[in-house]
């Protein structure tokens, strides 16, 4: 990715089972071509993401799930559950050389790529920092909670003493998959109505920081500055061809939007 | 990082001890380290068959969901059952406690795709450079 022609697919809204189905498109892409990606998105309708591995039954309340129709969807990435409304997510696929990482440990990667959120926030003044930073050295870090933004990490992204959004990686040999978000503006009750428990409210989002609500499209172009000054690289904007919207088909009827997937035990 | 002497070892991490027909597999201290905090196993159905090098199954780790490759083809004849409440034996004891499954391997021949213990150590001092 340094120095690296990066495919930007441009910011759209799609619903979670499309956009799941496209990041595990990108994987594919990434492993036919070796091209890093760039891809920020929003989410309509709103959805639940939860981690690879998370007991989706044990974690969300399905039943409220289902009676106000929001989808949950599974992703490929580990972590928690993330009640998407209100903010601007992001997935890089890119390999370990790309990267410059190889002799890193996941956690170093982490910092190494989140680098451009950091840089992102300060374009609205903002100094953010890793989680690490703020705690005395020997804080106990690594209590994976059922919602993502209550999980407390060393290299989470923090404000002003709160977490801002969540990152999470799925790895396949060399190759980096990680996602990412970027609140917008607060989802209040969302997260306690859905999510079943450990909401300790210490997050933030953008528009509570700033004092202002961020559109998308502006949050969008931030990013896009953050990250290719960040990597050195250039993009290439570079939409889904109708090939690849096909192979994302694919994958929606077969397995994003099937509940084999998304509610497997 | 500790290499065992006796396993055989994929470029992807993983290791393989063998004894007859039967083979225990796990992931190597290198590949725990890079990993950090195991939080969860996958372990993989009693039965599933596997070809060498394609997916066994997967391990999580803080916030990041990885492939485990099957250093031999076989079929899975047990797994480490302990790792359900206690993944973390994968990074307290990578080659003993921490093992993943037993195969029933069907070509002991395959190891001439994995390496020894003193190839991997070099493998591993090429990566580190």
């Amino acid at each position: 990715m340094y120095s690296k022609t990066t495919r930007y697919i441009p910011f759209s809204s799609y619903s979670p089972y499309e956009n799941m189905a496209i990041d595990e498109y990108l994987l594919s892409y990434y492993e036919r071509t070796s091209q890093p990606v760039l891809r920020i998105y929003g989410w309509s309708p709103v959805g639940i993401s939860v981690g690879k591995n998370q007991e989706a039954l044990k974690d969300l309340d399905l039943n409220r799930c289902k009676k106000d129709a929001v989808p949950v969807v599974r992703r490929q990435t580990g972590g928690g559950a993330i009640y998407h409304n209100n903010e601007i997510t992001y997935s890089i696929v890119c390999s370990e050389k790309d990267l410059s990482c190889k002799d890193l440990t996941v956690k170093e990667s982490f910092e190494k790529l989140n680098q451009f959120i950091i840089k992102m926030y300060a374009k609205y003044s903002l100094t953010a920092a890793y989680a690490r930073d703020f705690q005395p050295s020997g804080s106990k870090f690594g209590n994976p909670a059922a919602f993502c933004f209550a999980s407390n990490e060393e290299y989470d992204i923090v404000i002003k003493g709160k977490k801002i959004g969540g990152n999470a990686q799925s790895r396949k040999k060399d190759i980096i998959f990680q996602h990412g978000s970027v609140p917008l503006q607060p989802n209040p009750g969302a997260m306690d109505y859905f999510i079943k428990k450990e909401d300790n409210g210490n997050y933030t989002d953008l528009a509570a920081l700033i004092g202002r609500v961020v559109d998308p499209v502006e949050a969008c172009a931030n990013m896009i500055a953050s990250f290719t000054e960040t990597f050195f690289c250039s993009l290439e904007e570079m939409p889904l061809k109708l090939d690849e919207k096909r192979e994302v088909v694919a994958l929606l009827t077969s397995k994003y939007a099937v509940n084999n997937w998304n509610l497997k035990q | 990082m500790n290499v065992k002497d006796g396993y055989f070892y994929s470029k992807e991490h993983e290791w393989v001890k063998i004894d007859g027909n039967k083979a225990k597999v796990g992931i190597s201290d290198y590949a725990q380290h890079k990993l950090g905090d195991i939080t969860y196993v996958d372990l993989p159905p009693v039965g599933k068959a596997v070809k060498q090098l394609e997916i066994l199954t997967g391990i999580e780790s803080v916030k990041a969901a990885s492939d485990i490759y099957s250093p031999m083809t076989g079929k899975v004849i047990a797994v480490n059952k302990a790792l359900e409440n206690a993944p973390e034996l994968v990074n307290a004891s990578p080659f003993e406690d921490g093992w993943i499954a037993q195969l029933e391997i069907s070509n002991p021949a395959e190891t001439a795709n994995l390496m020894n213990a003193a190839a991997y150590k070099t493998f591993l001092s090429g990566l580190e450079e």
